[in-house]
């Protein structure tokens, strides 16, 4: 299975961000995918944060983020 | 449907089934009247797998001698009159991606090839403690994870639908459902992070179970997404599932997420019908239900109707989002976990890795920490409301798996079982769902969930109980080449 083909300026981004973050020795493939990744990540955080922001919770207020549940006592 | 029915009506009697086709609570009852040695009852699996698993692949590694040891023991302690409990005796296997000390922990991945385990599951261990005998180590997905892409690039074969051998298991708990239908073992453990028990089970006629996010220890367990993963038992009958449940439910300190829940009573309630309670049922998913097949609908329908012949008080219910909703919130998280576990392997042995473990992992290389605590906040307001959704009724119904089990030569409609489903919105939210066979459609099982309150798992047995009481879906077993003894239909 191999990533689509894609234009130079986003496999270009795609390395600056590899080298950025420590995946050395990227192959060509490995950037491919990795700029394919980048375009499928964003469009889901995307709608995360879209949704989140219909709640409309207050930045000032501290939150806890727990695990799904807490446990029972 | 009307088929199957039939074929269930003319169904031999059980002494007729084969010692590999027997339920957990039969085997268990032979047992314990010393009508069934625990080293034939092995002998009849090991059989099996010999017989069966060239063709469906559902074990990577056959733990032979040491079962061998274990159903001896087994055997004099009961005939000592030291009758463990009603697993005493019985054969189990657990996905390759629980721990056993001295036993290797492949993860069905190159990157684990030769790892041998110096640790031992607690959940493992509490089914060993109990008298259950380990036939060994099952086949899953790279581990226990992935995309939902399925590539025949992992140094195993892939696990085959004992309905149909040309179609998929579902994922990530391949082996174990492979297994449990095809009766070489007679449950199993696998693992669920997004529905990786449920649409197994459901892919191949089986009930799997996710129990509440902390109820079952997963100490010993390879890591995939910490505040996702689930373990839980795949098994033939409800009963067989409560049972295992009953084993491994349960506080641990080695998990810092282990619930400090007091041990409910799954049996005893388990056969009170469903008679005056409030079933909520889901129906409406929005422009997410479209895909949902006519004959998982139907299933689906005529499920509701039983539950309302049983005396159930059937009423509408929603949930508070949309599907694809929980989806997108889970996935980042799972993305993000999973990297965090894996990170080392990915950035130096990557060539390693299946392209459907690279293609996720290079999606949580690319997450930035602000996306994933943007999901953390999502995931803690749909908690809460979907709790309180769920928490008026007794149980809720929904479907699960939309599709039934896809064809592995046609890897285009593979994604769309893992994503058509119902399930991994319980991943992300942490509440009990249990995946019941349905019915079939064209000689394939179709299935539902069954959903609750946070430790609500006596109440959603019950309810899954009366449905499998009152229909004949158990009666039919899967009918496997070769020199099959197993199969009615």
């Amino acid at each position: 299975v191999s990533a689509p083909e894609r234009d130079p300026s986003d496999l270009d981004e795609a390395a600056a961000f590899a080298r950025r973050n420590g995946l050395v020795e990227a192959t060509p493939e490995d950037l491919r995918l990795l700029a394919a990744m980048r375009e499928r990540v964003a469009a889901q955080v995307a709608t995360i944060r879209r949704d989140y922001a219909k709640a409309d919770e207050p930045a000032h207020v501290f939150q806890v983020e727990p695990s799904p549940r807490p446990p029972k006592s | 449907v009307e088929a199957v029915s039939k074929r269930a009506d003319d169904a031999e009697s059980r002494a007729d089934v084969p010692l590999y086709h027997l339920t957990v609570a039969e085997a268990g009852r032979r047992v314990a009247r010393r009508e069934l040695s625990p080293v034939d009852l092995l002998d009849a699996c090991l059989g099996r797998i010999a017989a069966v698993d060239g063709i469906v692949h559902s074990y990577i590694t056959v733990t032979v001698e040491r079962a061998r040891a274990a159903a001896r023991e087994a055997e004099a302690e009961i005939a000592g009159g030291r009758l463990r409990g009603p697993l005493h005796g019985i054969p189990f296997a657990v996905k390759d991606n629980y721990h056993v000390a001295g036993v290797r922990t492949t993860g069905a991945s190159r990157l684990m090839l030769d790892h041998v385990a110096d640790t031992t599951a607690t959940a493992v261990a509490q089914l060993e403690a109990a008298g259950a005998i380990l036939l060994g180590k099952l086949n899953t997905w790279e581990l226990g994870t992935g995309s939902g892409m399925v590539t025949d690039d992992l140094p195993f074969p892939i696990a085959r639908n004992p309905w149909d051998t040309e179609r998929l298991t579902g994922g990530s708990s391949t082996g174990p459902a492979a297994a449990v239908a095809a009766g070489t073992a007679l449950f199993a453990l696998g693992s669920d992070t997004g529905g990786s028990i449920r649409l197994p089970a459901a892919a191949c006629g089986l009930i799997g179970l996710k129990p509440t996010y902390g109820l079952v220890s997963r100490a010993g367990c390879l890591p995939n997404c910490w505040s996702l993963d689930h373990n839980g038992p795949l098994a033939w009958t409800i009963e067989d599932a409560a049972l295992v449940l009953s084993a491994i439910a349960g506080h641990d300190g080695s998990d810092p997420t282990s619930a400090d829940a007091p041990s409910a009573n799954l049996l005893r309630d388990l056969r009170a019908g469903v008679g005056g309670l409030t079933i909520g049922v889901v129906r409406d998913f929005g422009p997410d239900g479209e895909a949902l097949d006519a004959a998982q609908r139907e299933a689906f329908e005529r499920m509701v109707g039983t539950l309302e012949g049983l005396g159930a008080h059937l009423v509408p219910a929603r949930l508070p989002a949309s599907l694809t909703e929980y989806r997108h919130t889970a996935r980042v998280i799972n993305w993000a976990e999973s990297y965090s576990a894996h990170e080392e392997d990915f950035l130096e042995r990557r060539h390693l890795m299946g392209a459907s473990l690279r293609e996720k992992m290079m999606c949580g290389f690319a997450l930035r920490a602000a996306d994933y605590l943007a999901a953390l906040r999502r995931r803690r307001i749909l908690s809460r409301a979907t709790d309180e959704a769920i928490s008026p009724y007794d149980a809720v119904v929904l479907p699960g798996a939309f599709h039934v089990a896809p064809r592995l030569d046609e890897p285009d409609t593979i994604p769309a079982y893992t994503i058509d489903n119902a399930c991994s919105a319980f991943n992300l939210t942490g509440h009990p769902a249990i995946c019941v066979p349905t019915g079939f459609a064209d000689g394939l099982p179709l299935n539902a969930q069954v959903v609750g309150p946070y430790y609500g798992e006596a109440m959603l047995l019950r309810v899954a109980q009366a449905y499998e009481s009152a229909t004949p879906w158990r009666e039919v077993r899967p009918r496997l080449g070769g020199n099959d003894l197993g199969g009615k239909q």
